[in-house]
């Protein structure tokens, strides 16, 4: 492998014209974007500063630990993203985003690893932070599809629910067609994307390995390794998730919760 | 009857005690006690606020006290099988709640859960309720979205009396239907099933007529529970709480 060119810095600085252009747009235009635009920016400079130093620095230590502590705290940082993304801020969410991405997210990263990329040590940073890095991106917006979608149909199918629990049906029995369009909610990006990869776009980590020497074939294969990786770490996630709210959303008299749903209508 | 359950089983003994449900501060029912005895029709009117759906949901387990106590035959209320009670206290709806598809897929909307799929009713079981809704049988292949409001509110009475329950509640479930169908169907009801307990909220004179026992409330308290309530002094009573 060669490597990509490197962008000197002057010349990165004439990407940030293109921001500038969309930016006056915006202001002339009266769009009133301009604000979350320049904040957007701004953090994605910093964030991926920062990421570069700390990639730097992992790469050179090279300990199992840190790099296992690490994905611990990206999985902290993803669940603390859901809950704030689907402003459904219940007591104890924590307590199942946490687990479920994890186990979610996981167990496709440990089987990735040790049977597709094989990679030696496992916890090469250089694999093990993008790779786990891309699954969690994925999965976090996953699970904040299936759990806005999810809240919402119960939400607004309350006489349907209701109907269904007074045929004597569980929670689960009762929302099951909620579960089903929030599990699809959820997978429904990934497989657009994917239907359109290699057709109408050129996937990201496919175009960073071409740009970074690797042979287009190569590229490909891990293309299509990581696709399936992602999408069953979605799958997996907003389906675990999904089982698991159960709790937050029904009572134990399988009735839904009106602390979090409201009343239902009274007379 | 084919379809119900006969002689003693059907005893419908609904006992609250001093139950009030109070919501966000408002209370909706307060310190009810109220006893529902076995094989009889109780018709329950009162103006709109009164607590009237409210006191049908207990009964149905879809809202749970928040002081006092209801038995069911003898037994607390929450200590039965509650998916159980909740079945076989079948509730209709004030507004039909019908899902995508044909007629036929919401009768049998209730035999889809897997620990009641081997009491789907026969061929012979569905014309027979059919009939007692005064629904033709060439409306089960009907999508439900061609269907009139008084069709659906059928509908939804036809799907309850399928499931075979024990008592029937039903929240307005005559709005949508003109006098004499509504006259009809709760006629072949009666007749039909006559050890069948009904409980209905209604603002339908003719229909609380037929009910047994009428119960007048009025902010969330029993007004009166009477047999002999002539439909003159139930209006007076609505019109001057409306």
């Amino acid at each position: 492998m060669n490597g990509a060119l490197d962008i000197s810095l002057w010349r990165l600085s004439l990407a940030y014209l293109l921001f500038l252009v969309i930016f006056i747009i915006t202001w002339r235009k009266n769009l009133r974007l301009e604000k979350d635009m320049a904040v957007s920016v701004i953090r994605m400079t910093v964030q991926l500063a920062i990421l570069g130093y700390i990639l730097t620095f992992l790469f050179k230590i090279n300990l199992w630990y840190v790099i296992t502590g690490i994905y611990l705290l990206m999985i902290f940082f993803a669940s603390q993203t859901v809950i704030k993304r689907s402003g459904l801020h219940f007591k104890g969410m924590y307590k199942i985003l946490f687990p479920a991405i994890l186990l979610g997210c996981g167990t496709v990263l440990v089987f990735f690893i040790l049977f597709i990329v094989h990679n030696q040590p496992w916890y090469d940073p250089r694999y093990f932070i993008p790779l786990s890095g891309m699954m969690l991106g994925n999965s976090m917006n996953g699970s904040v599809l299936a759990l806005e979608r999810f809240y919402n149909e119960i939400n607004q199918n309350r006489l349907q629910i209701e109907t269904w629990i007074a045929f004597g049906a569980t929670a689960k029995e009762a929302s099951r067609d909620a579960f089903r369009k929030a599990y699809r909610a959820s997978l429904m990006p990934m497989l657009t994307s994917m239907t359109g990869m290699g057709l109408v776009f050129l996937p990201g980590m496919m175009t960073g390995q071409i740009l970074g020497g690797s042979p287009p074939i190569t590229a490909i294969k891990y293309q299509i390794a990581i696709m399936s990786g992602i999408l069953t770490s979605i799958a997996l996630t907003a389906y675990i998730i999904l089982t698991l709210e159960y709790v937050h959303f029904f009572d134990h008299f399988h009735l839904p919760k009106e602390n979090i749903f409201g009343l239902a209508k009274q007379k | 009857m084919v379809l119900m359950n006969s002689g003693t089983e059907t005893t419908l003994s609904f006992v609250l005690d001093r139950v009030s449900v109070i919501r966000q501060q408002k209370t909706i029912l307060d310190r009810i006690s109220i006893t529902l005895d076995p094989r009889t029709t109780y018709g329950i009117a009162g103006p709109s606020g009164s607590g009237k759906t409210t006191l049908l949901k207990l009964l149905n387990v879809l809202i749970l006290p928040t002081k006092g106590s209801i038995h069911y035959r003898g037994i607390p209320l929450l200590e039965h099988p509650l998916e159980n009670h909740r079945r076989k206290t079948a509730m209709v709806f004030q507004e039909p709640v019908l899902f995508a598809g044909t007629a036929e897929d919401n009768l049998y909307l209730p035999f889809q859960l897997k620990q009641w799929q081997h009491e789907k009713p026969d061929a012979k079981q569905m014309k027979h309720i059919l009939s007692i809704c005064a629904l033709p049988e060439k409306i089960l292949g009907q999508n439900v979205n061609s269907l009139s409001g008084g069709e659906k509110q059928r509908l939804a009475i036809a799907r309850a009396l399928l499931v075979n329950p024990d008592v029937l509640l039903l929240d307005e479930p005559t709005s949508a239907l003109d006098v004499e169908t509504a006259d009809r169907i709760f006629s072949n009801i009666i007749r039909a099933f006559p050890a069948l307990p009904l409980v209905v909220v209604t603002h339908a004179m003719e229909l609380l007529q037929k009910m047994a026992v009428k119960i007048l409330l009025i902010n969330g308290r029993v007004e009166s529970v009477s047999k002999s309530i002539s439909s003159k002094q139930i209006r007076t009573f609505l019109r001057e709480t409306s």
